[in-house]
């Protein structure tokens, strides 16, 4: 089974980059430069009403904690997408404490796109709530990241082939769930 | 009206799609700054609280080996002399000399002044008890029979299902019943009418208590030397 089809992954499409990080100022620059792309990692492993900036805060100490210890040659994109999806585990299924931020971009300027695409994405995340974490993380990382099977296993430290048995089910489990949302009216 | 799988498919890739687009709200430089000095500063208090922790967790570690190892000198010390070793020599802090023979086992419960206690759990035992004052008492247990002595030269042997006990000096009530010096008890049967394996150094016992010590030649406490 393929992932469904997507752009070029982001990770794929930048350029890998290796730093050694073991002085406060270089961590803070190294820390400032990854935060965009891990509150973008965890607002789609988490949704739109995930406790995004509990999570984001949650990885950045990770990533202060364990960017000195990096191993040379690990790219830091890597590094800090494999802690976005360890630390979006322990927020699945919890809710943002702050109201949910408003503003969230997208590339259409038509607010009625918008309106339904952000219906779309939460409804999609409300699915996915109904999946088991590791289903759900290996939906999102190869549906919606875009990842390969093996990129994705890189970031979780397993198989391909597990991650593809978790990506099918998950898609299958998906089916099932918007099948009964679709029958009992329960989304709109 | 059940959907079909095509539709829930399709349905499923403008959902992905669209998720796909979302963008988190931006978040502004002095938002992330603030954030991500948190986080900095979340790690040094982290580390600090875990350098605390570990500094804990061994001066505790240490307390209890220490407490532990003082608690072994002075109450439950088990003492093992294997089958080819020599006779061990041992002074309680009191001056009690005990001489254990080859393949002997036995435990000292207490060596507290008014109430020294030592179990043989097997094998051959001298013991070489100095005089109790008033108020003092020095008990031996073995699995058959419990003893108690007033300073005197006696030997306890545990061999299978039964305890001799020879006394060379002295008295000693065993079982309810006092033993003089020069008799052996025997806890089942009759005595065997071998000597008893340390008889050489109860004898030697006697002598020397009959010889006046030094003064400030008191035996060292545990833990004690081979002969």
């Amino acid at each position: 089974m393929k992932p469904l089809s997507h752009s070029a992954s982001p990770a794929a499409s930048e350029p890998t980059v290796v730093v050694r990080v073991d002085e406060r100022g270089q961590l803070e620059r190294a820390l400032l430069a990854l935060l965009p792309r891990v509150r973008m990692w965890l607002s789609r492993l988490l949704g739109p009403y995930g406790a995004l900036d509990e999570a984001t805060h949650a990885c950045m100490v990770v990533l202060a904690t364990e960017l000195p210890r990096l191993e040379e040659g690990m790219s830091m994109e890597h590094f800090a997408q494999r802690a976005a999806v360890r630390v979006a585990y322990r927020y699945y299924g919890r809710a943002s404490k702050a109201a949910a931020r408003s503003g969230a971009q997208r590339a259409s300027s038509t607010p009625e796109v918008n309106a339904i695409a952000e219906e779309l994405t939460a409804k999609l995340h409300r699915c996915l709530a109904k999946l088991s974490p590791r289903r759900r993380t290996a939906f999102v990382l190869c549906a919606i990241e875009g990842l390969s099977f093996a990129q994705a296993a890189a970031l979780e430290g397993t198989t391909e082939r597990v991650i593809e048995q978790r990506y099918a089910r998950a898609r299958d489990d998906l089916a099932g769930v918007l099948g009964s949302f679709m029958a009992d009216g329960a989304t709109r | 009206m059940k959907a079909e799988r095509w539709e829930l498919d399709l349905e499923l890739e403008r959902m992905v799609e669209a998720a796909r687009q979302h963008r988190p709200a931006p978040i502004d430089i002095r938002e992330a700054r603030l954030l991500v000095a948190s986080a900095l500063d979340g790690v040094g208090a982290r580390e600090k609280a875990k350098k605390r922790l570990f500094a804990w967790a061994g001066a505790s570690v240490v307390l209890m080996v220490a407490l532990a190892f003082a608690f072994d000198l002075l109450s439950g010390n088990t003492v093992v002399v294997g089958p080819q070793d020599r006779p061990l020599r041992l002074s309680l802090k009191a001056g009690d000399a005990l001489v254990a023979a080859p393949s002997t086992e036995l435990v000292i419960v207490s060596q507290a002044l008014s109430a020294r206690k030592v179990r043989v759990e097997r094998g051959a035992v001298l013991f070489d008890v100095t005089p109790l004052s008033a108020g003092q008492r020095f008990e031996v247990e073995t699995a058959h029979v419990s003893l108690s002595v007033f300073g005197t030269v006696f030997t306890v042997e545990v061999e299978g299902a039964r305890t001799l006990v020879r006394v060379y000096e002295g008295r000693v009530l065993v079982a309810g019943a006092v033993v003089e010096a020069g008799n052996t008890f025997s806890s089942y049967g009759p005595p065997p009418a071998r000597p008893s394996p340390l008889d050489s150094e109860a004898r030697a016992a006697v002598e020397a208590r009959r010889v006046p010590e030094a003064p400030g030649s008191t035996p060292a406490v545990l833990p004690l030397q081979a002969r």
